[in-house]
């Protein structure tokens, strides 16, 4: 797969009611709409002073679910920037309902995944955000897990769109973001 | 015709219960009576009887299609107390007046007055609006930690939109701190939420009744929103509010009650002896929620 394209949305103000919500999401998605490829969508949230688990289950959830789009269709990737600690508990409890996860940063830039996620697999994701780009045997070194083990690790993570497969290859949302901006530089 | 309904000289959650067992079936019916309610003698009231009055006043006044009347407290206090809370412009949708009284401004530990809820854009304006008074109320009244702000106006976010989900009908707000000396001895923040909608049985009834058969009711349909997180929608991103509401009351040592239909479920600390769930209540439309927030005592905010 080709690097994904990059979306930035900043999100302002009060996110309450799920009327709000919903509106919000359906702007993203109708921006989202336009890429014929692969798109990383970065949604900044550090000028959301208030969330509420409506909202997240909109804005969130809502977006990350793997909604029955057609196999061939562009895949949708998404981070969520900027969540302080009272975005935290809307989001990961609207996550975890469904049983979903979403990559995330922090205001201080930290990488998190929020919501339902197994410890192997979400160590497995902050090794691959580390790394930037890994293969199967090379996480299986560095986890000091088997190769077939790395690859259940893997598929599970492009499954839930948490790291951007190409071809062999896994590459975390930083490194895509990384080499989206030289993209754009040079 | 119209009948006389004397209001209880206390009208907190106890009088409004008064109130409506003194409504009779026959009240609330086309072809009833007109409702005069007799708030004469009413010498204390807490934000949960106030909008009850709205709710009384509105259920009549669709059920009879003829809109009630309300003769205001004596009690120059109180009078006073009302007005600051600016009850009277709720009070003009519901009751036949000829001129409400004028509203006044003065020191009331309000956090929100009474406000109707009939849309989205309410519930943002009552959220945005609550924002500095509770920094105010509940960092430097009650000693919450920084962050609670932010979590009140969730709570208040999420019971309002109750109304809009689940009541398909107007509904009001209101919240206030106050001095609970004789039943807990610390201040408290009141938050009161009414409509007079569907209620949660009519709500969820349609999704969920027939999983229950003869078994559900009021008090099943409180416990499958309240305890269980169901909704009126198949979306399973549906039915967090509550929860969170409760989960909330919890951290915060709070209590939280819903009333609907002839239910009632709460969330009870320590300091209440409410039942966590009454039934065989008198029957009443929509739901109402009480929530109390005592003064912070540690832990997460």
């Amino acid at each position: 797969m080709s690097a994904p394209a990059v979306a930035h949305t900043e999100l302002f103000s009060y996110l309450v009611t799920r009327h709000t919500g919903r509106a919000v999401r359906t702007g993203i998605e109708r921006e989202l709409a336009k890429f014929d490829r692969a798109v990383l969508a970065v949604l900044d949230m550090r000028h959301v002073p208030v969330i509420d688990f409506s909202c997240a289950d909109e804005v969130v959830a809502k977006l990350v679910i793997p909604g029955p789009r057609p196999s061939s269709g562009p895949r949708r990737f998404f981070l969520f920037r900027g969540i302080a600690e009272h975005h935290l508990e809307p989001i990961e409890c609207a996550l975890s309902r469904q049983g979903l996860a979403a990559a995330g940063e922090s205001v201080d830039g930290d990488p998190m995944l929020i919501g339902r996620i197994e410890r192997g697999v979400e160590v497995a994701w902050r090794e691959i955000w580390a790394v930037g780009l890994v293969g199967a045997a090379a996480l299986a070194t560095r986890l000091h897990v088997t190769e077939d083990a790395a690859f259940g690790l893997l598929a599970e993570l492009d499954s839930r769109h948490l790291v951007i497969r190409d071809g062999d290859r896994y590459v975390s949302f930083g490194r895509a973001l990384e080499d989206a901006r030289r993209g754009d530089a040079g | 015709m119209s009948r006389v309904i004397e209001v209880p000289p206390t009208l907190d959650e106890t009088g409004f219960e008064t109130l409506v067992e003194a409504v009779r079936a026959g009240d609330m019916e086309e072809g009833g009576p007109r409702l005069l309610l007799d708030a004469r003698q009413v010498s204390w009231v807490s934000p949960y009887g106030l909008i009850g009055l709205l709710a009384i006043g509105q259920a009549a006044r669709e059920r009879t299609g003829l809109a009630p009347l309300i003769e205001p407290p004596d009690d120059s206090e109180v009078r006073s107390y009302i007005d600051r809370m600016d009850f009277w412009t709720a009070a003009a949708d519901v009751f036949e007046m000829e001129t409400p009284p004028a509203r006044r401004h003065g020191e009331v530990d309000k956090l929100l007055e009474v406000t109707s809820i009939r849309s989205h854009e309410d519930v943002h304006r009552v959220v945005q609006h609550v924002k500095d008074r509770a920094q105010r109320i509940l960092i430097n009244r009650l000693g919450y930690p920084r962050p609670s702000v932010i979590h009140f106006s969730v709570m208040l976010s999420e019971v309002c939109q109750n109304i809009l989900e689940h009541a398909d009908s107007i509904g009001w707000v209101c919240a206030q701190r106050y001095h609970w000396k004789r039943r807990l001895g610390k201040d408290v923040v009141v938050l009161a939420v009414m409509d007079v909608g569907i209620g949660f049985e009519g709500s969820l009834g349609a999704e969920h009744a027939r999983r229950y058969g003869e078994s559900w009711s009021a008090a099943a349909a409180l416990e499958a929103a309240f305890l269980q997180g169901e909704s009126r929608f198949r979306d399973p991103g549906r039915g967090q509010g509550l929860q969170a509401i409760r989960r909330q009351g919890i951290k915060w040592n709070g209590a939280v009650r819903i009333r609907s239909g002839d239910a009632m479920i709460a969330r009870v600390p320590d300091w209440d002896d409410t039942p966590e769930l009454q039934s065989a209540l008198p029957w009443f439309p929509g739901a109402q929620v009480l929530i109390v927030l005592p003064e912070y005592s540690g832990g997460p905010g």
